[in-house]
C-alpha cells in the first residue's frame, strides 16, 4: 500500500514538474538571475564596452551615500509619490462614493474615469504638454480669463514636479475609484437601512460610519498600488522634462535610466537600481499580502 | 434604494461628477481637437474645440508620413498578441500544478514565482540589455517579446482562481479519464475565464503602453512599439508643428481606448476585485 502511494506520488511529481518547469525555468533565467546580476554588478566598476571589470565591494554604495544628486533624487521621488498617492486616493474615494450614489449610468461614469488609465501615457503626456503650454495652452488661457497669470508649468523648477504629479494623479485616480467602487458594491444594503433607522440621513454621516471603516482594506490596497505606479513613473519625465529644470523632476527611475543607458556607468547604475529594487520589493510584498487575504465584509 | 436624498444634494453630486469626468476626458478630447487644427488656429489666442478651416488631412497625412506610424500600430498588435499567448501558455500549466498537485518543493517553486513578482522589469533592464546585445538581439522583435514571455503575475492570479474550482468537478473529470493536460484547458481555464480576462486586459494595456524597455532595446523606427513611436515622432519634430504630433498621439492612443470601451460590458461582470492589476 505504501509502496503504491509512493509510486503514485513519484508519477504525480514527474507530471507536475513537466507542468511547472517551463515557467519556473524561464522565470529563473529572465527575472531571478538578471536581478542577481544587478546586485553582483553593483559591487563592480565597469564602463559598458570596456574590457576590464573591477570588483570594488561596497564602494558604489558608499559613493551613492555621499552623492548629493542621489539624495535629491530620493527626495524628489518621495515627494512625488506622496503627492500622487494622496491626490489619487482622495479624489478616487470622492468619485467612487459619488458614483455609488448615482442611480443610473454607473458603468458609463466608471468607464469615463478609467480612460486616462488605459490611454498610452507617452501620447497623453504630449496632450498635457499642449494643455500646459505657456502661451497657447488651455490652462493658462483659462487662468487669463479669470484674471490670473499663468506660468511655464513644466519649465519652472517650482511647478514642474507638481505638474508631473497632476498628470500622474489624472492617470490614476479613476483606477483608484474603480477599486473603491468594487468594494462599495459589496457593502450590504442592510447596513445603510440600519443606519437610516438610527437617524443617519446624510451622505457624510453614512461615509463616516459605514463607508470609511469598511473600505479600510481597499484604501490600503489602493495606496500601495498607486505608490508602486508612482515609483515606476518614467514616460512623462522622459518626454516632457528630462529630469529638469535643474533636477526638479529627477525621479529615481529616470536617474537609473540615465546612469545605465546614457553614461553607461554600469556599477554605479546597478547600485542605484538595487535601491529601487528594494523599494519596489517592499511595496509589492505588501500588495501581495492584500491580494491573497482579500478581506470580506460579511 | 438607499433612502431619499434631497434634490440639491443630487444636483451638487452631479456637478462634481461632471467635473471629474470632464477632467478625465479633457486631455484626450483636446488631443483630438488639436489634431484637426492648423497652426494658425492654435496660436490665435482663441479657444476652438472644432477647427475653423481644418487641417485634418494635412495633419494625419504628415503624421503617417514622418514615422512609420501604422507599422508601429501593427507592431503593437503583433507583440501584444504573441506576448499574451506565450504568457498564458507558460502560466496556465504552472498555476494548475501549483494549485492542484502535491509537488515536492512546492514552497520553493511558489517562492520563485513570488520573488519574480517583487522584481520590477525596469530593474533588470540592464542585464537583459547586455544579454540581448551579446546575442545580437537588440533591434528585433525577439528583444520586445522574449523578456515578456512569462508572467509571474499570471501564475499568481491563475493559481488563486484554479484553487477555487470545486473538488467534485476535478474528480469527475479525472474519473472520466481526461488527461491532466485536457483538464487544464477544458475544465480549469473555462472556469477561470474572468480571471483570464482581467489578466489579458492588464497584459495588453501594459505592453501597448510600455516605453522603458522598447526605448532601450529598439533604435530602428520600423520596429517601434506604439508608445515608442511617439518618442521617435517627437525627436523628429521641428518647431511648433503641434497638429501632426497630436494626430500621431491620437492614432496611438485610440485603438486601446476603443477596445476598452467595447470590452466594458464584459469587464463589469467581473465581480469583487474588478480590474485589480
Amino acid at each position: 500500500m505504501t509502496m503504491m502511494t509512493s509510486m503514485k506520488q513519484i508519477r504525480w511529481n514527474r507530471r507536475g514538474y513537466g507542468f511547472v518547469l517551463p515557467a519556473i525555468g524561464l522565470l529563473t533565467m529572465l527575472v531571478i538571475l538578471p536581478a542577481v546580476a544587478v546586485i553582483v554588478l553593483s559591487c563592480t566598476r565597469w564602463l559598458f564596452g570596456s574590457a576590464s571589470i573591477q570588483v570594488v565591494g561596497t564602494a558604489n554604495y558608499r559613493a551613492l551615500l555621499h552623492d548629493a544628486t542621489f539624495w535629491s533624487s530620493v527626495r524628489t521621488t518621495v515627494v512625488f509619490g506622496l503627492l500622487v498617492v494622496l491626490g489619487s486616493i482622495l479624489s478616487g474615494l470622492l468619485v467612487a462614493i459619488l458614483i455609488d450614489e448615482e442611480p443610473y449610468f454607473k458603468r458609463t461614469l466608471r468607464t469615463l474615469h478609467l480612460l486616462p488609465f488605459i490611454a498610452t501615457l507617452s501620447a497623453t503626456a504630449l496632450a498635457w504638454e499642449a494643455l500646459l503650454h505657456p502661451m497657447v495652452g488651455l490652462v493658462n488661457m483659462t487662468l487669463a480669463h479669470v484674471g490670473l497669470s499663468g506660468m511655464n508649468w513644466l519649465h519652472n523648477p517650482e511647478t514642474a514636479l507638481l505638474s508631473l504629479a497632476v498628470i500622474a494623479i489624472w492617470q490614476n485616480f479613476g483606477y483608484a475609484a474603480a477599486l473603491f467602487l468594487a468594494a462599495l458594491q459589496v457593502i450590504p444594503t442592510e447596513l445603510y437601512e440600519a443606519a437610516a433607522l438610527d437617524g443617519i440621513q446624510t451622505l457624510l454621516g453614512r461615509v463616516r460610519l459605514i463607508v470609511l471603516p469598511l473600505l479600510g482594506p481597499s484604501i490600503l490596497f489602493a495606496t500601495v498600488v498607486t505608490a508602486i505606479r508612482a515609483s515606476q513613473t518614467f514616460d512623462s519625465v522622459a518626454l516632457l522634462t528630462q529630469g529638469g529644470p535643474n533636477g526638479a523632476t529627477d525621479l529615481l527611475l529616470y536617474r537609473i535610466y540615465q546612469e545605465n543607458f546614457h553614461y553607461f556607468r554600469v556599477g554605479y547604475g546597478a547600485a542605484l537600481t538595487t535601491v529601487f529594487l528594494l523599494l519596489f520589493g517592499v511595496l509589492t510584498a505588501v500588495q501581495l499580502v492584500f491580494m491573497s487575504r482579500r478581506v470580506h465584509f460579511r | 434604494m438607499k433612502h431619499p436624498i434631497s434634490a440639491s444634494a443630487t444636483f451638487l453630486r452631479r456637478i462634481v461628477l461632471g467635473l471629474t469626468a470632464g477632467i478625465s476626458v479633457a486631455p484626450l478630447v483636446w488631443m483630438f481637437a488639436l489634431s484637426l487644427q492648423s497652426p494658425g488656429e492654435m496660436f490665435d489666442g482663441y479657444f476652438h474645440l472644432l477647427p475653423v478651416h481644418g487641417e485634418m488631412i494635412r495633419n494625419y497625412g504628415q503624421a503617417l508620413h514622418r514615422v512609420p506610424l501604422l507599422r508601429s500600430v501593427v507592431n503593437g498588435c503583433v507583440v501584444c498578441a504573441v506576448v499574451l499567448l506565450c504568457q498564458i501558455l507558460t502560466a496556465a500549466p504552472c498555476a494548475y500544478a501549483l494549485a492542484r498537485f502535491r509537488l515536492r518543493h512546492e514552497r520553493i517553486l511558489f517562492g520563485i514565482v513570488i520573488l519574480s513578482i517583487l522584481i520590477p522589469h525596469q530593474a533588470i533592464a540592464l542585464p537583459l540589455y547586455l544579454l540581448c546585445w551579446r546575442f545580437g538581439l537588440l533591434d528585433s522583435y525577439a528583444a520586445l517579446i522574449i523578456p515578456n514571455i512569462v508572467s509571474p503575475f499570471a501564475i499568481f492570479l491563475l493559481r488563486q482562481s484554479f484553487r477555487a474550482v470545486p473538488d467534485d468537478l476535478l474528480c469527475a473529470a479525472r474519473m472520466d479519464g481526461l488527461s491532466e493536460w485536457s483538464i487544464l484547458w477544458r475544465v480549469m481555464i473555462p472556469f477561470s475565464k474572468e480571471t483570464l480576462g482581467v489578466f489579458a486586459a492588464f497584459s495588453l494595456i501594459s505592453h501597448w503602453n510600455e516605453l522603458f524597455w522598447p526605448l532601450i532595446a529598439i533604435r530602428n523606427s520600423r520596429l517601434a512599439t506604439p508608445a515608442l513611436s511617439v518618442v521617435f515622432f517627437r525627436s523628429q519634430e521641428t518647431g511648433t508643428d503641434v497638429g501632426p504630433m497630436m494626430a500621431a498621439a491620437t492614432m496611438i492612443a485610440l485603438p486601446l481606448i476603443v477596445l476598452f470601451v467595447l470590452a466594458q460590458s464584459k469587464f463589469s461582470r467581473v465581480k469583487g476585485g474588478t480590474l485589480e492589476f
